[in-house]
């Protein structure tokens, strides 16, 4: 009975991944090298919804924490599964900002991604010419890769 | 010639001009030559045969050369081809309206007695009239720019093409040069023209005052601009209106032929100017213009509205009433065909005012030209439109009274209206059937075999009017607003006052007699049972029970019996908000054991914090009182001495209540993990450092133990720092340096799990705790950099980042690491 009343100093409980149960989460896009653009795009993917699946879950670390901390940095599968279930979702939504062809232009990768099918549902991509250009362009990445 | 001087001496830089020799001079001398690829120029854009060499003359800066002819004079002919003698290509006008030209030309440019006016138009010829026909001024030809002085003249560009027509001024050159105009050579002597109405005929002033008229000679007169066209003055057919300027001069010039006149005539008639003395302004103003063709002027009548008497005008007129126009009598200018004629209604000049040419009026375009603004030009288009526009109107207008008009439909007699025929119901769609066989029974009549008594408005409900009054008592309603009797709502008229003065009696308001106010004591009985220990008095879950009606009485005098209140109370408490509001004799004890308990559960919050320590102190073996100072982290040396004066010390009494012992207890959950006391001397190496106190947690539990718990708010700001001190130590006693990676690794996933969360500094004191639990631990740099670049701490991130990459430096994620020290070293 006193017990309840004692607060604990714990870390936050964890996520629990559960299979077949939608948790649907996006993480924030991170690019030290184009702060403008992950800025864009996070803004962009954090008002995107999925058809059948609820409003998402903002996570609040990105992807590149996650898969730097489970120590998993390749862009694979194995690697999104591996951070849905660290994060506990089962659909995962995220940006990844790469560089692009030429010297200046962005790669912006806009991923699906079902961590239960452990499959990139849809993915979309798409090379800017600066980074201001994904300001402007980065809607329609996500609007496609959010297609259903 | 100019060379750049070398510099001399100092730099100066100048310029130095050479000087010329004589045969230098003499060599690159050059006399001016104009006009000779002037006049290659002019000949190749020109239509006409090259002339020959006109002879050296002077330059001729009049634009034409006015001649006047008596107004009896022979007429001159339209178009005279120059004669070969006659090399000057100038002398002529330019002609310009090839379709009056050829109009006149097919008449037989005749020149009709009163005057000699000059076709304006002579494709590709110019002409000079050669008894001194003046000329027009828009005829005027293209004189070359010559202002030097020594010019030759130029071909004569003829423009057939009256489009092309430019403004005379424009095309007069070399008018402001001040060269007094002389006769031309080529022209044949010219003959003064002889007044038909005295003396010579005021010459026109120029248009320019830069250009003075230059003084006329005898034999020829020459004039600069604008050129006045003069018709005789018999001749009535030109419909030209005159300009403000020209009309004065008009006056003077009466019985004066000029040879503008016939295109002067074939101005159009909206151009003009109606003059006070035309009666035919209103039919210019009617009828369509058209140039080239002078209308009859016995047809020019006011405007006939009708198309009765434009037919009978089109009908009117044949070709006897096409007559020369420059005939004395009546004037009556050619027409080429009907149409234009009647298009062509020209104001005749009735009067002896002689029309002049107007020269804008001359700048019109060609013959062909309808405008648009006219309202026919021909009687045909107007007789066939009309039935075309008129007819659908009229049959669409007969078509839509017959749709409208009751007569065209089937009469319905409002008072007989025709009833349904069933068979006409079966031709009707099912739907509309079905609606009127639902509308029918609606309409039905009740039957007295329908018994329902349903209450849903149809049919049935009809037969049970007027419903039969409801009695219901008010005390087994159930409702809170039973309607009360009628006769209770309103008071008795007699009841009224028949003083005015008399006080009012107090108004009877709706209250239910007492025995309505009062509850059944059956419905009371089982709550007051339960209400004898007030404190636990069971509140029913539901309220949804039926709760006997309760009115406060507006009387309370007549109710407030003794029972009645206590059966009040027993049944108000019932109720949530009096059991929780109205205090009572019980809620003293209630009040006492709560506060106790609050007190209690108070000092153990504040035990429980401090769960180390004691095991700490345990060990410690040392007085507790001397370890109170520990409070801050430096300040350990005041507090105890004080806390033996104050009141605080009472809080090193409170293991009175022996609760810490007890509430200390439950930390063993932790401690299992934690090794045994051996391992608390660790602790005092954690970076918190809180441990140089010698074992201080000890002090905060005397603290926090206040007997009555009612000093919380003292110890809030102690609270802060208990929990740091209480947190921190937490890993490191978790992870001893056993070398066993466990503790580590779970140190380091409690941090991942803040560091998910966005909690940077419980990720921080993990990953701490982590690299405690195990030094080496590379992930735990990493996991301590990642944290510190959440917190903002680039300096801290840079350094573990860089710890990290140190202690793995083949790690797969290095590049991202040295990416991520890059961004934060910027």
């Amino acid at each position: 009975m006193f017990g309840a009343c004692v607060p604990k100093a714990e870390p936050p409980p964890k996520l629990v991944y559960t299979p077949g149960k939608l948790v649907f989460a996006v993480l924030p896009a991170e690019s030290p090298a184009f702060p403008i653009a992950a800025r864009a795009a996070t803004e962009r993917l954090r008002r995107a919804r999925v058809k059948g699946l609820d409003e998402p879950q903002m996570s609040k670390v990105s992807l590149d924490v996650v898969q730097l901390q489970i120590e998993c940095v390749e862009q694979s599968n194995g690697c999104y599964e591996k951070v849905g279930k660290e994060l506990g979702a089962n659909q995962l939504l995220f940006a990844e900002i790469a560089n692009g062809p030429r010297p200046d232009s962005i790669r912006v990768t806009i991923t699906l991604f079902d961590v239960d099918g452990v499959t990139r549902r849809k993915a979309a991509s798409k090379v800017f010419a600066t980074e201001e250009d994904v300001v402007w362009g980065v809607n329609d990445v996500v609007e496609e890769a959010t297609k259903l | 010639m100019t060379t750049p001087a070398k510099p001399k001496g100092d730099g100066e830089e100048l310029v130095e001009m050479e000087a010329m020799d004589l045969e230098e001079w003499e060599r690159d001398k050059h006399t001016p030559q104009a006009g000779q690829k002037l006049d290659e120029l002019v000949k190749q854009t020109a239509a006409a045969p090259p002339a020959p060499p006109p002879p050296a003359r002077s330059t001729q800066s009049i634009a034409r050369t006015v001649t006047r002819t008596p107004a009896a004079g022979v007429g001159v002919a339209a178009a005279v081809p120059p004669k070969s003698g006659d090399g000057n290509p100038f002398d002529g006008p330019t002609v310009r309206n090839a379709g009056a030209a050829m109009a006149a030309s097919q008449k037989g440019s005749q020149t009709p007695p009163g005057g000699a006016p000059i076709a304006r138009i002579t494709p590709t010829k110019v002409a000079t009239p050669p008894q001194g026909t003046p000329v027009g001024r828009n005829t005027t030809a293209r004189t070359p720019a010559l202002g030097v002085g020594v010019g030759s003249p130029a071909a004569p560009v003829a423009r057939a093409d009256a489009a092309a027509v430019v403004p005379a001024r424009t095309q007069t050159p070399a008018v402001g040069v001040g060269v007094p105009a002389r006769p031309t050579a080529a022209q044949p002597p010219q003959t003064p023209a002889p007044r038909a109405t005295g003396g010579p005929p005021p010459q026109t002033p120029p248009p320019r005052p830069a250009a003075p008229p230059p003084p006329t000679p005898a034999s020829t007169r020459t004039q600069a601009l604008p050129i006045v066209t003069r018709t005789p003055a018999a001749a009535p057919a030109a419909s030209v209106r005159v300009p403000d300027k020209a009309k004065a001069q008009a006056e003077d010039t009466e019985g004066w032929s000029l040879p503008d006149d016939e295109p002067a005539k074939s101005a159009p008639a909206k151009a003009a100017t109606p003059s006070a003395a035309s009666p035919a302004k209103p039919a210019t103003a009617k009828i369509a213009p058209a140039r080239g063709q002078a209308p009859d002027p016995s047809r020019i009548v006011a405007p006939k509205p009708k198309l009765e008497a434009l037919q009978a005008e089109n009908w009117a007129l044949d070709d006897s009433a096409i007559e020369d126009p420059y005939a004395p009598k009546d004037a009556a200018p050619p027409a080429a065909n009907l149409g234009s004629a009647l298009a062509g209604q020209v104001t005749p000049t009735p009067s002896a005012k002689a029309p002049i040419a107007n020269p804008a009026a001359k700048a019109e375009p060609e013959v062909d030209f309808d405008s648009p603004f006219a309202a026919s030009t021909t009687i045909g288009t107007l007789d066939e439109d009309l039935p075309i526009a008129i007819a659908p109107a009229a049959s669409n207008a007969r078509r839509f009274v017959e749709s409208v008009s009751p007569a065209s439909s089937p009469e319905i007699d409002p008072l007989n209206p025709p009833t349904l025929d069933p068979d006409a119901l079966k031709t009707l769609d099912p739907d509309s059937a079905g609606d009127l066989a639902v509308a029918s029974d609606d309409l039905a009549v009740p039957t007295a075999t329908d018994d329902s008594d349903d209450d849903d408005g149809d049919a049935d409900d009809l037969s049970e009017f007027p419903p039969p009054p409801i009695v219901t008592a008010p005390a087994a309603s159930g409702r809170r607003n039973t309607p009360a009797p009628i006769h209770t709502l309103a008071p008795p008229m007699g009841a009224l006052p028949t003083d005015p003065t008399a006080p009012l009696a107090a108004p009877q308001r709706n209250t239910p007699p007492p025995m309505q106010a009062v509850a059944p004591p059956a419905a009371v009985d089982p709550l007051a049972q339960t209400y004898v220990p007030r404190m636990q008095t069971p509140i029913p879950p539901s309220t949804s029970q039926p709760i006997p009606t309760f009115r406060p009485p507006s009387q309370p005098e007549l109710f407030e019996a003794e029972d009645a209140r206590s059966e009040r109370d027993q049944r108000a408490i019932k109720t949530d908000t009096f059991a929780a509001v109205k205090p009572s004799g019980g809620s003293k004890l209630f009040l006492i054991l709560g506060g106790a308990a609050v007190a209690v559960i108070v000092i153990l919050f504040f035990l429980l914090r401090g769960d180390k320590k004691p095991t700490t102190v345990a060990t410690n073996d040392k007085p507790v009182p001397t370890k109170t100072p520990e409070v801050g982290s430096d300040v350990p040396t005041t507090p105890p001495d004080n806390t033996g004066s104050n009141d605080t010390p009472g809080s090193n009494t409170p293991p009175e209540t022996h609760e810490p012992t007890a509430i200390t207890t439950p930390p063993v959950t932790h401690e299992p993990t934690t090794t045994p006391p051996v391992a608390h001397e660790p602790t005092t190496t954690p970076p918190v450092t809180h441990e140089p106190t010698n074992t201080p947690p000890v002090t905060h539990e005397p603290t926090g133990r206040t007997p009555t718990g009612r000093t919380p708010t003292v110890r809030t700001p102690k609270n802060p720092k208990g929990n740091k001190v209480t947190t921190t130590p937490t890993p490191p006693t978790a992870t001893p340096n056993t070398g066993d990676g466990g503790a580590a690794k779970t140190a380091y996933a409690d941090g991942n799990k803040a560091l998910y969360a966005a909690d940077a500094a419980g990720a921080i004191a993990h990953f701490k705790a982590a690299l405690a639990a195990q030094p080496g631990f590379a992930a735990a740099h990493r996991g301590l950099g990642l944290a510190y670049s959440l917190a903002g701490n680039r300096a801290q991130a840079v350094t573990e980042f860089k710890s990290y990459l140190a202690a793995s430096p083949g790690a797969k994620d290095a590049a991202k690491i040295q990416e991520r020290i890059t961004a934060l070293q910027k």
